[in-house]
């Protein structure tokens, strides 16, 4: 009898169901995005071949980096999509269903939760920054020492020079950190990232996600253009990534409790 | 002065990303559900998506002694 193809429900975030917007042409595999209306919230989902995508596809794949890297991507993609025009809950990797009727019930249970989270974050996107030590200043270059002594005051003013340089650094970031903070509803500074992990050889010196109203926005980058030019003659740069939807500020966790054994 | 705009779609934002996915966001225990330690594979398998490889040994005793 059961001749269709095994699949499952793969979502990607939850959004207000009056929202308007554009969902997404393709999701994960390159599958069509849908809309699941539970209510006041809604779900953006794909179905999935469940030998591609199933729980044990996810088991076999769990470490492979590039299987995760495409899926994680593909994931984002759908809610870089959707949150240029709306507020979305991005949801953690891996959340599966069997079918929309197990989706719709969940929406519909966590309807009050979700709704509560999404009008607290209206109109709100995460943006991250990150600081970069790219390169110390020149130290202005002393005459050559004449004597032994001579090179020992060079040195320990050298020493002490670049001290102080660090201190200055030290209190440039705070600076930065707390005037981005002044223009977000809220900040954290998340530890730097690994230099092995993000492939850059330049230490990280502040790793930070704000959440900035949309009507905040240009102040927000006019803020981080003139924190980048202050921290530039400190061998400072400053990268900014996003709009993200708001995974550093929510924080919910749902435990579908017909998955207890 | 300039401001290196990434937007988070570009694969530079990768690390960004694994970040979010292990760190935050709504955690949903779907109904077809991994066992724990299925989803703690998962997490370090998205911590390596960008470690060279000579590191991904060194995750993977981090992950041994705790």
């Amino acid at each position: 009898m059961d001749v269709e193809p095994a699949t499952v429900i793969h979502a990607y975030g939850i959004v207000c169901s009056e929202a308007g917007f554009d969902v997404p042409d393709a999701g994960i595999g390159g599958a069509g995005v849908a809309l699941l209306d539970a209510g006041p919230v809604s779900g953006i989902f794909s179905i999935l071949p469940e030998t591609a995508y199933g729980a044990a596809a996810w088991t076999e794949h769990a470490e492979d980096a590039a299987w995760l890297a495409r899926v994680a991507t593909q994931h984002q993609a759908v809610l870089a999509d959707v949150v240029r025009d709306t507020d979305v809950l991005p949801l953690r990797l891996p959340a599966m269903y069997r079918d929309e009727v197990h989706l719709h019930r969940m929406l519909e249970a966590e309807a009050p939760l979700f709704r509560a989270a999404l009008e607290s974050l209206h109109e709100h996107l995460e943006w991250s920054v990150h600081l970069y030590l790219v390169g110390e200043p020149d130290a202005p270059a002393g005459d050559h020492p004449t004597t032994g002594r001579e090179y020992l005051r060079q040195r320990a003013e050298a020493v002490s020079q670049r001290h102080l340089a660090r201190v200055k650094r030290e209190h440039s970031v705070r600076d930065a950190y707390a005037s981005l903070a002044d223009l977000s509803r809220q900040s954290v500074a998340n530890p730097p990232q690994d230099s092995a992990l993000s492939g850059r050889p330049e230490p990280m010196l502040l790793n930070s996600a704000h959440l900035v109203c949309r009507k905040h926005e240009r102040l927000f980058f006019t803020a981080v253009e003139e924190t980048a030019a202050r921290l530039a003659p400190l061998g400072i740069t400053v990268e900014v990534t996003g709009p993200w939807p708001p995974y550093n500020f929510v924080e919910l966790g749902v435990e579908h409790l017909e998955s207890q054994p | 002065m300039t401001v290196e705009r990434v937007p988070s779609g570009e694969d530079v934002a990768l690390v960004d990303l694994v970040d979010r996915l292990i760190g935050g966001g709504v955690v949903l225990t779907g109904d077809v559900v991994l066992s724990l330690a299925g989803v703690d594979l998962v997490y370090l398998g998205l911590r390596l998506v960008l470690a060279p490889a000579h590191e991904v040994g060194v995750l993977a005793r981090s992950r041994d002694s705790g």
